[in-house]
């Protein structure tokens, strides 16, 4: 029934109202990031048009193709939250989204999770060294040369 | 050589060993504001096992201190005009000179290896914070204080908890992605969004890095003993010299 639903949304798209959909993105929608490790942060449709309806995102993981629905209902105007959370998911997996409400359905959007690095990974060894660590460091020990020098020509001058 | 100068060189002695001892004792304060760490900051270098910038400050309480003594002694040394007690003077100074030598030069090093680059506190962060250990408890106390103070979140910023596996994630990952000392806080300590931070909203949470703040800290303390040594033995490896040639002159 949904894969049905998903051939509806993309042959039928022309008679039924399309709902935008697509992945939040941190320089233009307010928020650190969209793709997360084990989420999307997706835009919600729109609180005029859908405010208070009830709504299904429906989402297939690719190339398994388990197939999930998650319902929620569309908040309504003014809405506080910047998206809606699809959680649960995968490291560095590829998913098919889509929404339906009633009668209308999204274009499927196409994303995949974000993986995430062992921190072991990191090299925390020395980074270059700082010219201050450089100078004091030759300065100080010429300086110290110098001092030995001139205690033994102060002794042995007598 | 004449008389008259003999006592000029003693006079300039001195003077330049009373402002040795000042500048000593100047060294002995600010070393001990470094000890006190007054910032709160030294977990971070204690738990990565490089905590020397702490170590050359101790090192300077003492070298600032004896400066101070030794330089008064130095004063009732050319006053007496005596070769036994200013070859007495020269060496103890010479001692402590290489000391604080090594204090200053250890500053310096340390802090390269520590700020030198965002790295290491990451790396920490990332394994320590959340975790169940005296060490983690330590790093886990020193970062939520530094989050709040500095109103930051992450070594470099939040997506740091994103983009690496952690401790935290280990625990928390599926309710939280990064700490709730990220999100921004009314006065009286709520959350001022809760939803707003879990998501990633910008306006929710800090989104600006803690690194510059822990770099900044790290290289004031390092400035206050290294630098600042550096530019006393700058000072008295000129007043040892000029005193050498005032102990080459007494008969």
């Amino acid at each position: 029934m949904l894969t049905v639903l998903f051939i509806l949304g993309a042959l039928c798209s022309l008679n039924f109202a399309e709902i935008p959909i697509k992945v939040l993105n941190p320089e233009t929608d307010g928020v650190v990031a969209g793709r997360f490790p084990n989420s999307f942060l997706l835009k919600l449709p729109d609180c005029s048009t859908y405010g208070n309806k009830f709504a299904e995102l429906l989402y297939t993981e690719l190339p398994s193709k388990e197939t999930n629905t998650e319902p929620f209902t569309v908040p309504s105007c003014p809405v506080s939250q910047p998206g809606y959370l699809l959680t649960g998911l995968k490291n560095g997996t590829t998913y098919n989204m889509m929404y339906a409400i009633e009668k209308d359905t999204s274009k499927v959007l196409t994303d995949t999770t974000t993986t995430v690095i062992d921190y072991q990974q990191i090299n925390s060894g020395l980074p270059a060294r700082s010219g201050a660590m450089v100078v004091i460091t030759v300065i100080l020990s010429l300086a110290m040369v110098a001092l030995v020098a001139g205690l033994i020509i102060s002794v042995f001058s007598m | 050589m004449g008389a008259g100068v003999l006592t000029c060189l003693m006079v300039v002695v001195i003077i330049l060993n009373a402002i040795a001892a000042a500048a000593g004792l100047a060294l002995f304060a600010v070393a001990i504001w470094v000890a006190v760490d007054g910032y709160k900051l030294y977990p971070i270098s204690g738990v990565s096992g490089k905590d020397d910038i702490f170590a050359a400050a101790w090192i300077a309480i003492f070298t600032g201190f004896a400066f101070f003594l030794t330089c008064i002694f130095g004063i009732f040394a050319a006053l007496k005009r005596s070769r036994a007690l200013l070859m007495a003077y020269l060496i103890i100074m010479f001692i402590i000179f290489l000391f604080e030598c090594a204090s200053a030069i250890t500053a310096v090093t340390n802090r390269d290896y520590l700020v030198g680059n965002s790295n290491l506190v990451k790396k920490q962060m990332l394994q320590y914070y959340a975790d169940n250990s005296t060490r983690g408890k330590d790093i886990t106390q020193t970062w939520n204080r530094v989050m709040e103070q500095a109103e930051c979140c992450g070594t470099d910023g939040p997506k740091d908890w994103l983009e690496y596996d952690s401790t935290f994630r280990q625990k928390f990952g599926t309710t939280f992605p990064w700490p709730l000392n990220c999100c921004k806080r009314l006065s009286n300590f709520e959350v001022e969004d809760p939803e707003g931070c879990i998501v990633g909203k910008s306006s929710a949470m800090f989104t600006k890095g803690c690194f510059q703040y822990i770099e900044s800290v790290l290289s004031r303390y390092t400035w206050a003993v290294s630098w600042y040594g550096f530019a006393v033995l700058m000072f008295v490896f000129f007043t040892l010299v000029i005193a050498m040639i005032y102990y080459m002159q007494l008969d």
